[in-house]
């Protein structure tokens, strides 16, 4: 094949011709194969969390912990819930600059900040669990298995959130590196 | 406003389908990219402020989003320098023979050179290339010779 035909295959190559019934389909958040399970995703994890924060004071004796916890909780699930937020709306607004450059390099830095709050939030927020459900409190074998299972598991869900933007970040420098050798 | 984008895309649907077997190795994820590029089309519509062709603006649209979204993983590839004529083991059987051919070759290139040739192959001008791709003039003329260069040589 030489560049004559492949321009004329280009020219000819086309597939199943859609719908207008199937491109307005396309057109609504719900039926987007992953911002809509994205979506039901953080509402629910934003509703349980705000649901916790509104009757944690009562239920977890927070009147008998130091203010200062209180404050650290409050402030680390606040953080943790914005930075999930900002995650899904840069999943919806992949599309970032007015050209493809410029795009990448926003979308990267954007990522990078990402990556670095999410593991941040995670990680202040699971200790000030932690230390809020700990402290005060007659630590018994059992408490202790429960707390290192807490731990545990912060750790697990700190190190998948990060690996998950990492992988991200990582397509996208990628491709942002070729297209910044390719504009230099 | 959705009527009138609906016709648009209508129209000038064969742009994103291009993109998408570009972009994209398999028929599940070239959808998934369909999908994904006419829900950004419509959040950016409103935008569209007729200062540029459709067609412009759609391809700007379409590559940003199929290089700046997400994909799973994909198994190694092995490279090979010619394309064995009767091996084109992610297409379809539906498809031209020629056609899966150049889409193969053509997802040979970096993600920066697919956007670049497939906007050659477009007619487009040089200076239409570089506003979209945020090159310069210069390098887009360079990056086309090579990329023609390394093409002849996939597909002979």
């Amino acid at each position: 094949m030489d560049l004559n035909e492949l321009k004329s295959t280009w020219d000819q190559s086309g597939g199943r011709k859609k719908s207008q019934s199937e491109l307005q389909w396309m057109t609504r958040i719900k039926n987007h194969p992953k911002l809509g399970r994205a979506k039901v995703k953080l509402i629910i994890e934003t509703i349980l969390l705000v649901a916790f924060l509104s009757v944690y004071y009562d239920i977890l004796d927070g009147g008998n912990k130091p203010l200062w916890l209180n404050y650290t909780l409050i402030i680390s699930m606040l953080l943790f819930i914005g930075n999930n937020i900002s995650g899904y709306l840069t999943l919806l607004n992949p599309v970032q600059g007015d050209n493809i450059t410029t795009s990448l390099k926003n979308l990267k830095l954007k990522l990078r900040r990402l990556l670095i709050l999410s593991v941040v939030s995670s990680f202040v927020f699971g200790v000030a669990l932690l230390l809020f459900l700990s402290l005060n409190v007659h630590l018994t074998p059992k408490k202790y298995a429960l707390l290192a299972g807490m731990i545990l598991t912060l750790g697990i869900m700190t190190y998948l959130s990060y690996k998950t933007w990492l992988s991200r970040m990582n397509q996208i420098h990628q491709s942002a590196m070729e297209f910044s050798e390719a504009a230099a | 406003m959705e009527k009138a984008f609906l016709k648009m895309v209508d129209e000038h649907q064969r742009i994103i389908y291009q993109v998408c077997r570009m972009y994209r190795d398999t028929r599940e994820d070239q959808e998934d990219l369909f999908q994904e590029i006419v829900f950004q089309l419509w959040k950016s519509f409103p935008s569209f402020r007729n200062e540029s062709k459709i067609s412009t603006w759609m391809y700007r649209i379409a590559l940003s989003t199929s290089i700046a979204t997400f994909r799973k993983k994909s198994l190694p590839l092995d490279f090979h320098e010619n394309i064995p004529e009767a091996f084109h083991p992610r297409e379809v059987e539906d498809i031209p023979e020629n056609e899966a051919r150049m889409y193969e070759a053509l997802r040979s290139l970096d993600t920066a050179e697919r956007a670049i040739i497939s906007l050659y192959l477009e007619d487009y001008s040089y200076r239409e290339i570089a506003e979209i791709t945020g090159f310069s003039e210069n390098n887009v003329g360079v990056k086309i010779n090579r990329i023609k260069t390394k093409l002849k040589s996939i597909l002979n």
